[in-house]
């Protein structure tokens, strides 16, 4: 009795103590929890935030590298990766104005994943409207050069009347637009320019009308960075369907034909310095020239389409000696679809969601 | 026997004195650490509102149109921000038929506040306030695909995206032409004032145009507003008006919260950030 009475206090002194320490134990542990859910919570609310933001950034990324990049016939579907996440592009068509404008409705979703959540991405989709500009270059003239004299000499001609018929394409067969266009002077010296209304048009005034008025960005088309789809070399025309009319470029001069790579072809040309054909150079569509350089007698070059010129800003007077130049509508029609682009339709980019 | 059977006077004190260091020290501890929870507990709420403010604000803004600030003073600013962007791809008499993404399904008709035309050439947007369904703005779907698919608009597997917008001729004055853009807006007021639901505090109220205005975030502080940036200025205002709202190019969103000081605390939790929000499309 007395051993049980004397450890009776002992073991309620300790149960007591237990008791404290368990109570605090508890209410520390469950602070603690509180806090961790709390702090979890609003780590998970600014995780899915901050990506939602980046999700955005990515549609937009993709939206404006589509419409910066685009060029010739408008795709279905393109997908890129930008930063941290994925941009796709996907486009409709939603009118024809007319045969060379038409309006796409373009939608660039951007999804960012993250590795606690690969299942159940961030989405953001912005869309605009944007005008494809099928037709970017005017007909102008055969020969569209910037404020130099040009003559024409010997067999060489200038010929704006339209080469092509309704046979060769719808809408072929036009009247033709002018033979030279040029701000400063042509002459016929035993050769030939025709054109219709007029043979002639030097009513282009001021240096750099070319490139103000081909509507084009030569700066972006001459940039090597700036995707073609054959650069520097001909493209092998036994590979390509007799109806493609690609974008190629060369950078610098290119003396076409006479040993050249190039010896012919079709669709747009570019040459990013000085052009000169030779020999029996042959070409069906667009050629875009730095400067256009001379013909020499005795060569037999033919371009059916259009020549401009004169975009770097360092044309000369030439002398055309031989060849001939002559536009084809339906040549440049074709070619001129390689150079389409997206135009965005200002003030519309609206976030879906 | 009496040895063994109890405490000393000394002893007993001491225990007691130990005691009540021990409780004192575990008590200090749980109170530090209730009171940093308390803390946090305010702190993560003033965080919450500054955030929940901005985002929403944020969304609402980016991408109004240049003329879709209708209000700009410090703590109020009303804003047309377009529910869908929509290009008029073919007309029927006084119908323009559009496409947007999700067609009438995805429109929140009770939202719309109005229409507004872009004049491409001028390079602005007229608006007009009309509740959908009022007889001055409504829509519909009848054959407005087939009449786009006509002008040559891609209507496979999407001819629920394409819309018939009626009577734009009584708001506008004529039926857009193809090619037109056109956005169905919300109008949106912010305005910062007393909370009604945490006294002595500020509260952010959202209201849709014609709409009792609801108070969306609780616990800004006085120091919240709006503040604007024109077009070629470098200072913000805190109040635009007249023709000069058109010129707005970006809203600054001060999103100071405040919360009480919790029990024990003297002084309040006070969170926020400012944001500049541009108006992308407003230029």
């Amino acid at each position: 009795m007395s051993s049980d009475r004397s450890r009776r206090p002992d073991q309620e002194r300790g149960g007591f103590v237990l008791g404290l320490v368990v109570l605090f134990l508890f209410t520390i542990a469950m602070a603690a929890t509180a806090g961790y859910q709390m702090v979890n919570t609003e780590f998970t609310l600014a995780q899915t935030a901050r990506e939602g933001q980046k999700a955005l950034v990515v549609a937009r990324g993709g939206l404006e590298r589509f419409l910066g990049e685009q060029i010739g016939m408008v795709g279905d579907s393109v997908s890129w990766a930008i930063g941290d996440g994925i941009a796709t592009v996907t486009t409709r068509k939603v009118l024809e104005a007319d045969t060379l404008n038409h309006l796409y409705y373009v939608r660039s979703e951007g999804t960012v994943a993250d590795v606690r959540t690969p299942n159940d991405p961030a989405r953001r989709v912005v869309s605009t409207y944007a005008w494809h500009r099928i037709s970017p270059v005017p007909d102008t003239a055969a020969i569209f050069m910037t404020d130099h004299t040009l003559e024409v000499r010997g067999s060489a001609r200038v010929i704006g009347l339209d080469t092509a018929t309704v046979a060769d394409c719808p809408g072929g067969g036009t009247a033709g637009i002018v033979g030279v266009a040029s701000g400063g002077a042509a002459f016929e010296f035993g050769g030939e320019i025709d054109g219709n209304p007029t043979d002639v048009d030097l009513g282009w005034t001021g240096f750099g009308h070319v490139v103000q008025d081909s509507n084009l960005r030569w700066d972006i088309l001459s940039d090597p960075s700036f995707p073609v789809e054959f650069d520097g070399t001909a493209p092998d025309w036994s590979t390509l369907p007799a109806d493609s009319f690609p974008l190629s470029r060369h950078v610098g001069t290119l003396v076409a034909g006479g040993g050249s790579s190039w010896s012919g072809g079709r669709g747009t040309l570019i040459v990013t310095g000085r052009f000169r054909a030779e020999g029996s150079f042959r070409w069906n569509g667009i050629v875009l020239a730095g400067r256009l350089d001379e013909t020499a007698p005795g060569d037999d070059p033919e371009i059916l389409g259009m020549i401009v010129a004169g975009f770097n800003g360092d044309q000369r007077d030439e002398i055309l000696e031989s060849g001939t130049f002559r536009y084809h509508s339906c040549n440049v029609y074709a070619a001129n679809r390689a150079l389409s682009y997206m135009e965005r339709v200002d003030h519309a980019v609206f976030e879906v969601n | 026997m009496v040895a063994r059977g109890g405490f000393t006077l000394v002893e007993a004190l001491v225990a007691l004195v130990l005691s009540s260091i021990v409780v004192v020290l575990v008590s200090s501890v749980f109170l530090v650490q209730n009171r940093y929870y308390a803390t946090q507990v305010q702190r993560s709420g003033a965080h919450d509102v500054a955030r929940a403010a901005t985002e929403f604000l944020a969304q609402e803004v980016r991408s109004a149109m240049a003329g879709g600030v209708t209000v700009a003073e410090h703590d109020s600013l009303v804003i047309r921000s377009p529910m869908v962007v929509a290009a008029v791809c073919g007309t029927s008499g006084t119908y323009a038929y559009v496409q947007f993404e999700g067609g009438e399904a995805a429109l929140d008709q009770d939202a719309v506040a109005g229409v507004g035309v872009y004049d491409a050439a001028a390079g602005s947007w007229s608006f007009y306030n009309e509740a959908w369904g009022s007889g001055g703005l409504d829509g519909g779907t009848t054959l407005a695909g087939v009449g786009c698919a006509a002008n040559g608009a891609d209507t496979t597997g999407a001819m629920e995206e394409f819309h018939r917008i009626d009577q734009l001729t009584s708001l506008h004055g004529s039926v857009p032409l193809p090619g037109t853009l056109l956005t169905l807006f919300r109008e949106t007021t912010f305005t910062i004032r007393p909370s009604q639901l945490a006294p002595g505090v500020e509260g952010l109220f959202v209201g849709r145009w014609g709409d009792t205005l609801m108070e969306y975030a609780s616990g800004l502080d006085t120091t919240a507003g709006f503040q604007y940036l024109r077009e070629g200025q470098s200072a913000y205002e805190d109040q635009v008006s007249g023709a000069q709202l058109d010129q707005i190019d970006v809203i600054r969103f001060i999103a100071d919260a405040r919360r009480p000081a919790p029990t024990g605390g003297v002084a309040d939790i006070r969170y926020g950030w400012s944001v500049n929000i541009p108006l992308r499309n407003a230029r």
